[in-house]
């Protein structure tokens, strides 16, 4: 490949690599915000993404049949936004109240509440399967967007889906920041992460902090299930797993714990994941995340945008 | 009896237990609307675990804790009972750390703020004027130090100096709207001209209608602004009163400097 190739390639693969980037920081922040707050890798997320997609495809589907609205990204998106938003949300505030906050009310260490992660992820993956089948459903994406709405900028050629992900993606995460750091519960949030005892000597009701950190976490998940799946235009009841892994990836490259990082993780592994594809080998696509991982951990524990744990916070 | 001489706490026979080891035992303490009393007493006497049962955050063991109107907070969480009206501060320095000065002291009346969720992700009218209420009772609150505080708002709180980080913790105490503040060790760290400061901002913050019982190793401090000391020793009540009475109350004297003492005295 002459460097002239890669310069022209280069700026297609940051478009692809950014959209992904946005999607997989939508999904990490879900992880961080829940770590800030319990000091817990919560397994199943990747699965209630993977839900929201499914929410989102059933909803497609029951449009597209009914004739009922017109096929428009403007009516569409906002109706499968909020219908998996609302129910992934339900699904993440259901998750604590039954796979992990009965287990911190009767003294659990560490490790007990990972396990019930990892069975909860299980128990919805297999859950999913037995609702709707196991083969793959495919999303009718260009019933929505349609494959002539492409345009090309400075010789790259973009399609309005893609513009639409990452603006969706961003707006949210720029919401969640603004949520975190300007309102009642963000601050409620931040100090319940901060000293979850003070908080609690502060007046804050801590577990019904902790409930609503699970519901906004896992309703920005379930929105990033149905941008992925208009993206990838195919979905599947295990893709929460690798999606999960990537994400968990993306908030440990930000620093866990930390909104920010995990946007600024998920937008770096997105990009470093698409130029990977493009200038090392397409089969290293899901190796790249875990090269990353492994890296981050020996050279950065803390994370870009970490700081240093005391050592009762450390994973 | 009238209903104003009724204490604003009454504890009864409370009692704490770790396992064999009796950190509180029978303890029964009244504290009236207004005063300021003083918890002194040798290192691990139990004071601070009495304000850990009080506070909710150790649930007693056995006995009753009644506060104002609560007929019995015993047995209440760490936010209820916040919320009933009893605000504290630590020993040890537990400020948030990652939020600025005013985000701190906005921290502690949450309790108190009526905005849901939804109002506040669609910045409905309601919610935003609650929001800058809230900020100007938090500044208020700042200017209860003077000029300690009010300059430094927008400053992280762990780039303050040691007394004005204690100054913090106590602002932050007072915007939960507490009627009863527990001050464990405020003059803790502090050199003598900042324990003359916070000796009139204690009075200071009484005569604003609250109520402190304070745990402080600093004698100065307890004789100046106390106006009834209790003493502590293995988890049980020596004696209260006066400062001059119970400094020379012979147990007190044997708790502190041993039995030979005691007779000496």
């Amino acid at each position: 490949m002459t460097f002239a190739d890669i310069l022209a390639i280069l700026p297609q693969q940051l478009v692809f690599g950014i959209t992904l980037g946005t999607a997989y920081g939508l999904i990490a922040i879900g992880y961080t915000m829940v770590y800030g707050v319990l000091f817990m890798i919560n397994f199943a997320h990747g699965d209630v993404f993977m839900i929201g997609a499914y929410v989102g495809w059933a909803l497609l589907g029951m449009l597209f049949a009914s004739h009922v609205v017109p096929m428009h990204p403007m009516i569409v998106l906002p109706l499968l936004l909020v219908g998996a938003m609302v129910m992934t949300g339900a699904i993440g505030l259901l998750l604590e109240r039954l796979a992990y906050r009965p287990l911190y009310q009767r003294g659990a260490t560490r490790l007990g509440p990972l396990i019930s992660a990892v069975g909860a992820s299980i128990f919805l993956q297999n859950a999913v399967m037995l609702i709707a089948g196991a083969r793959e459903k495919v999303y009718m994406t260009y019933s929505v967007f349609p494959r002539t709405w492409r345009f090309a900028v400075a010789g790259i050629n973009v399609s309005v889906l893609v513009i639409v992900i990452a603006s969706i993606a961003l707006l949210m995460m720029l919401g969640l920041h603004w949520l975190v750091q300007r309102t009642w519960l963000g601050r409620s949030i931040r100090a319940v992460a901060e000293d979850r005892e003070m908080a609690a000597v502060m007046g804050i009701d801590v577990w019904r902090v902790v409930a609503l950190t699970f519901c906004i976490g896992s309703a920005l998940g379930g929105a990033a299930g149905v941008l992925i799946g208009f993206y990838y235009t195919q979905i599947n009841f295990y893709m929460g797993y690798a999606a999960g892994l990537k994400a968990f990836t993306a908030a440990v490259l930000g620093g866990i714990g930390n909104v920010r990082g995990a946007m600024l993780g998920g937008l770096i592994l997105g990009i470093v994941e698409s130029l990977a594809v493009t200038f090392i080998n397409p089969a290293f696509k899901d190796v790249i995340a875990f090269v990353v991982l492994i890296l981050v951990l020996m050279f950065r524990p803390g994370g870009i945008l970490g700081e240093a744990l005391p050592d009762w916070k450390r994973v | 009896m009238t209903m104003s001489d009724r204490p604003l706490l009454e504890v009864r026979g409370l009692s704490k237990d770790f396992g064999g080891l009796h950190a509180l035992q029978g303890i029964d303490i009244d504290v009236h609307a207004g005063e300021i009393v003083g918890i002194i007493g040798p290192n691990g006497s139990g004071k601070t675990t009495f304000f850990n049962v009080l506070s909710g955050i150790f649930p007693a063991s056995a006995g009753t804790i009644r506060f104002a109107e609560h007929q019995n907070i015993t047995r209440l969480p760490p936010h209820r009972v916040t919320r009933c009206g009893i605000a504290r501060t630590f020993q040890n320095q537990r400020l948030f750390n990652q939020m600025t000065v005013l985000e701190n002291v906005c921290a502690g009346m949450v309790s108190r703020t009526r905005a849901g969720l939804l109002p506040i992700m669609l910045a409905l009218p309601g919610a935003r004027a609650e929001k800058a209420a809230a900020e100007q009772r938090a500044m208020e609150l700042l200017g209860v130090f003077g000029t300690r505080l009010v300059p430094r708002r927008d400053r992280r709180a762990a780039s303050l100096s040691y007394a004005n980080r204690r100054r913090l913790e106590i602002a932050r105490a007072l915007a939960t709207g507490p009627r009863l503040l527990l001050l464990d060790e405020p003059a803790a760290g502090m050199n003598p001209s900042e324990t003359r400061e916070l000796m009139s901002d204690i009075v200071r913050i009484r005569d604003r209608g609250l109520t402190i019982v304070l745990i402080e190793h600093d004698m100065h401090l307890v004789k100046g602004v106390c106006s009834r000391v209790i003493a502590f020793d293995h988890g049980e009540k020596l004696t209260e009163g006066t400062f001059g009475e119970v400094r020379n109350h012979p147990a007190v004297i044997e708790a502190y400097l041993g039995h030979r003492a005691a007779v000496a005295a």
